[in-house]
Formats: structure tokens, sequence, C-alpha cells
């Protein structure tokens, strides 16, 4: 992961906090009062205030220049328990310095943040609780020095790794062993036949220069008297690539987040289990514009595919659902299953299932759904509230079941397990291609 | 340090805010306003900010300052000139500095921490204070140009730290010939020595 301290300029700066800003307000009243009034007593009272921060700003210790963060997020299930140490020649002024932590969205804070200080470092430790499965980028925490009246503060540069926090259901292990759309050039349901570097035995051939070794067949070799290899019979089901919405939606930038969030843990979760099972997968990404990671299989692919979901972000503008479809035609082969996971149910000409399934591709959407996270948040008696969810739920099951003419839909809305997905994914209905 | 899993001891605020409300209280005894106003004007603005502060204690709730403050400018408004009220509008001020340092969401001590920072306005008032108090004769005018003369170092040292993007701490450290000592020729790690590029 990069670090993401800020830059050394920025990072060195006093700045005056809003604290500053009203006693200088306050100063430069009583001045101009003492000047109108001619009385000079406004002025004494001013000269504290006005005279304050700017030797406030002036006293920032010299040898808090550099702090070096090593931290981790460990915990199981729901759980994540943070703890980290910031290393740096703090001083005198380490009871200045304040560690800001602040949980992102759809995360709650169970233990609050816990700060231990000593001359040559800061623990600092935290418990936090998951509200749904999630994939987190944890920005470091931000390392101020404030001097003791609050007039003025800087904050300290240092090599701040981000953590990562991947939390999906168990329920994803048994999804990986369904069978998926085989694509090839002759579509059909026979299995392809490739050699390649795993699956089934197949035979022996002569090794070739370069060969691994542990493809080298000892025995064989020994029998023969020359290097020989295993060929192996590659066994494809088919290809998936997984289209991960990341456009803004009406609802706020908080619960996009965290629907975000839940999508990402999809995706990973599910490029991992079929990944197991020898499977390409694709990652496509889809904002303004499509970024895609072409298909592939291995440990490789999945550190890509886990890089690319960790740097998706919301993004600022919504594309257009044919522009996605476009661009998938350009990066995939025909028939090639999409798993699109997407929250979009307004406007419906944004819609991508309707318009990639129009690309050639069957597509099966896998909606997180918005309603539990919203679930009691309205303010309202238990009675009302459960009238409120309950025509929530209606509205949504009336606007999937508009969705479902295009093509399946599993609304996710228990995000602990994905069954749903799972009998979607058994039926092969989902492989007719509009 | 403090003891593992402990969260360090807060300030309280209260010693320094019973400080600030006595000198404002002076204050208004001293001022312009009649006898049993200024007082209560002084310790209704005070303790409104001590109360607000307690209850709300947060880092960027600078509105709980407001009452006090505005308590300070309307004792000071209406405050006879004197060497006295003079001196206690001083005070106020570096009391509500005091007071201000004692901040309940940070760690205690916070005023014995501030008194590097609050020494050299303890000695701009007081030089303003002493000028208008020597030169009695002439007080208005006195005390007017030497807190003139403050405000215009307060305006320089506010261009210093607005306009300069480096402060003080970040300048390269002085090399050897400045200081004035011989410079030690350094040779560079890289560089191999000619018997190490022969073996």
């Amino acid at each position: 992961m990069n670090a993401r301290a800020p830059t050394p300029s920025a990072a060195r700066r006093v700045a005056w906090t809003s604290r500053a800003f009203l006693l200088i307000g306050f100063g430069g009243g009583l001045t101009a009062l003492s000047v109108a009034l001619h009385t000079p007593v406004p002025l004494l009272a001013a000269i504290p205030l006005l005279l304050a921060p700017v030797v406030a700003g002036l006293r920032s210790p010299a040898g808090l220049s550099r702090a070096d963060l090593a931290w981790d997020a460990r915990g199981t299930g729901t759980e994540i328990e943070i703890s980290g140490a910031l290393q740096g020649d703090f001083g005198p002024s380490v009871v200045d310095v304040s560690v800001d932590l602040p949980p992102p969205p759809g995360v709650v804070e169970s233990r609050p943040l816990q700060v231990e200080t000593s001359r040559g470092s800061i623990r600092f430790r935290a418990g936090w609780r998951l509200s749904e499965p999630a994939i987190l980028a944890l920005d470091p925490p931000s390392v101020v020095w404030c001097d003791p009246l609050g007039l003025a503060e800087r904050s300290v540069e240092g090599d701040r790794p981000a953590v990562s926090v991947l939390r999906y259901p168990a329920t994803f292990q048994r999804i990986g062993t369904l069978p998926l759309v085989r694509t090839t050039a002759l579509p059909g349901d026979i299995r392809s036949r490739v050699l390649g570097e795993s699956g089934e035995f197949f035979g022996l051939r002569e090794a070739a220069p370069g060969e691994p070794r542990r493809r080298i067949n000892w025995r064989a070799s020994a029998r023969s008297g020359r290097p020989v290899v295993n060929d192996y019979l590659l066994d494809r089901t088919g290809d998936l690539v997984v289209v991960l919405d990341t456009r803004p939606t009406s609802r706020g930038v908080a619960v996009d987040e965290r629907l975000l969030g839940l999508a990402r843990a999809a995706a990973l979760g599910l490029a991992e289990t079929f990944l197991r099972n020898k499977v390409r997968i694709g990652l496509a990404t889809y904002g303004e514009f499509l970024e895609a990671l072409p298909l592939s299989t291995g440990r490789i692919q999945r550190v890509r595919i886990e890089q690319a979901i960790l740097r998706a972000r919301r993004a600022a503008v919504a594309g257009p659902a044919e522009r996605c479809a476009l661009g998938l035609r350009r990066y995939y082969r025909p028939a090639t299953t999409m798993l699109i996971v997407s929250s979009w149910t307004e406007d419906p000409t944004y819609n991508l299932l309707p318009y990639v399934q129009m690309g050639g591709f069957p597509a099966i959407l896998l909606s997180p759904s918005p309603l539990p996270m919203r679930a009691a948040a309205g303010g309202l008696e238990p009675a009302d509230e459960r009238l409120a969810a309950r025509l929530e739920r209606l509205q949504r099951r009336t606007v999937i079941s508009q969705l479902w003419k295009d093509g399946p839909v599993v609304d996710w809305d228990d995000y602990w397990t994905l069954d749903p997905l799972a009998r979607v994914l058994r039926r092969p209905a989902h492989r007719k291609v509009a | 340090m403090n003891a593992p899993g402990r969260p360090p001891a807060r300030g309280g605020g209260l010693l320094t805010l019973v400080l600030f409300a006595l000198t404002l209280g002076v204050l208004g005894l001293l001022g312009g306003l009649p006898f049993y106003l200024g007082p209560l004007v002084a310790e209704v603005g005070a303790l409104t900010s001590g109360f607000a502060r307690r209850r709300r204690p947060s880092r960027g709730a600078v509105w709980t300052f407001v009452p006090a403050l505005a308590a300070l400018t309307v004792l000071t408004a209406t405050a006879t000139i004197g060497a006295a009220t003079e001196l206690f509008a001083g005070l106020s001020g570096l009391a509500f500095l005091l007071w201000v340092a004692d901040d309940p969401t940070r760690p205690v001590g916070g005023g014995r921490r501030a008194v590097a920072t609050i020494g050299p306005v303890v000695l701009a008032v007081g030089l303003v204070w002493s000028i208008g108090l020597v030169y009695g004769g002439r007080t208005e005018q006195v005390g007017l140009g030497g807190a003139l003369i403050a405000a215009g170092l307060v305006l320089l040292g506010l261009l210093v730290v607005s306009v300069s993007r480096r402060p003080l701490d970040d300048l390269p450290p002085r090399s050897p010939e400045a200081r004035g000592r011989r410079a030690r020729p350094v040779r560079a790690e890289e560089e191999p020595f000619p018997w190490e590029l022969e073996s």
C-alpha cells in the first residue's frame, strides 16, 4: 500500500484553529472600539487576544517533525481490533500531540480510541464493529500537534501505510463450486479441454527449456533417462466478469459508501471463491467511465482484483449505461457471464442490466438493498417504524420486479449470506442472452 | 506515561475559571457601569462560558468562549480611564488565556504548559501598562500609543506567519562554515577507494 502522508510543506505548516480566529476577531473589535472611544482600556484587553495566536504559532516544537506509523487491523467476524504505534522524537510536547482515527461509514465504535504516550512513542488501540460485510481501505490516523492554548496546530508527517479490512460471509465459499456458462467460440454445455498448468493429469511429455521444476515427473525422468514433465488437463466451466457499479445515487454519500463497501466485499468474495476453482475472472468498475481488468486466473489475478477493488471509489458523476455496455464489449468476449453488483434503482435508463444483456452478455444483477441500513433511522415510534419498513420493502419489491424483465435480479437484503445468488446461479435461466 | 489502557487525566479548569471570574469582577467593580451591574455582567459572562464548556467539552465548540469575551468587551468599553482599570483589563485578558489553556478535553496541566506561550503576552501587557503608568500626565495618548505599537508588532507577526511558507524550524541546519568551524572533508559513501576497484 502506498503511504498517504501529507506533503512535507503542507505537513510542516502551522495553521490557526477556529479558536484563534475567534480571539483575533474579538481582539480586533476591542482595538477598533478603543480607537473609536478614545480610551486605552479595551486595547489592554485586546493585546493578549491578539498576541497569543501569534506566539502560539511561532512556538511549534522544532524536533517534532516526523512520526512513522506501524499499525494493523485484526479480529474476526464483525469485530475489528485496531492497534498501532507512532515512533518519533516527540519529547515533552508529546502531551500536545493528538491522534484522530474516525471509523469509516458503516462501522460503529465498540471501544473508544485509547492513547498511551511516552517520549518516544504514542500507542493507540480501538475496537470497531462492522454492521455489514465490507472491504475497507482504512486511512491512517491523523497526527496533529496543537499548542496548549489550542490556537495553532500542525500535522506531523511520516510514513503512514493504509490498512485494509476484508470481511465477507462464509457462505461465499459454496458459490464458487457452481458451474458457469462456458465461454468458447462454440457455445454449448461441453467442457473445454485445454492443456494448462493445473487440473487433472493428462500425460507425460519431454521437458522444454525453462520448464518449472515442480512440473518435472522425477520417477518418469529416472526411468527414461531424460527430463519428463507432467501435462494437466485444464477444465474450465466458464468465465466470469464482476461489474462493480460505483456510480453515485441520490441516497447520499454515507449510504452510497456503505453500499459500495458491501458491493466490494461481494465482488472480492465471489472472485476469490471462483478463482479457487480455476475459473477465469475479470473485474470491471464503472463510475463515469469503465475500468477493466482482463480475464485471468491464479493467485496473481486475486491480488490484482483485490487491489482494483480497494482502489474503487464512489464516482462523482454517474455514467450512462450504454457506455458501460460498449466498454465491456471492448474488453471481453460476448457470452461471458457478467455479475453486476449495483444498487442503482433510480432512473431506469441508467440500469446496467438491460444494456449489458443487449451487448451479448448473460448477466445477473446482485442489488445490495439499502433498507437494512435505514432501519430504525427515521426516529419514528416502533409501530410506525414497522409500517414504514413494510412500505419501503413493498416499494423496493416493485422496483426489483420491474428489473426482472431484463434479467435475473438478486435482492440482497440479508448481508451475511448470498444463498439467493447461489439459487439463481443454479438455474439454467441465467444463461439466456437477450 | 499513563497507565496501560487508562485514558489520560483531563484538565478541570475550575481554578482558572475562578481566577478569570475574579479579575473580570474587579474590572466590573472599577468600570463605568453602576455598582451592581458591572460585577453582574462579569460573573454572568464568565460563568455562562464556564458552564457551557463543562457541559459540552469539545475542542471545536468555540462558541463557548463568546459570553466571556462579550462580557470583557462590554466592561472594557464602558470602563473609565485609569491605571487600575487598564491593569485589570490586561489581567482579565491574561486570565482568560489561562482559562482557555485549561481545556477539559486535553490532558491536565494545560496552564503550566502554556506558560511559555503566555509569558511574552504578559511582558507585552506589562510594558504597555507601565508606559501608561510612568507617563501618567498624558495617560490617554501614551496608553493609546503604546497599545498601537503593540498592535503593530502583532500585525508584523501576523504578516510573518501568514506570508512565509516556511516556519522557523523548517530552515536548513547551518553548515559548519557558517558556524565558524573548519569544514571536514566528507567522502561520499558510494565512491569506492582505488584499491577496492582493483579487487
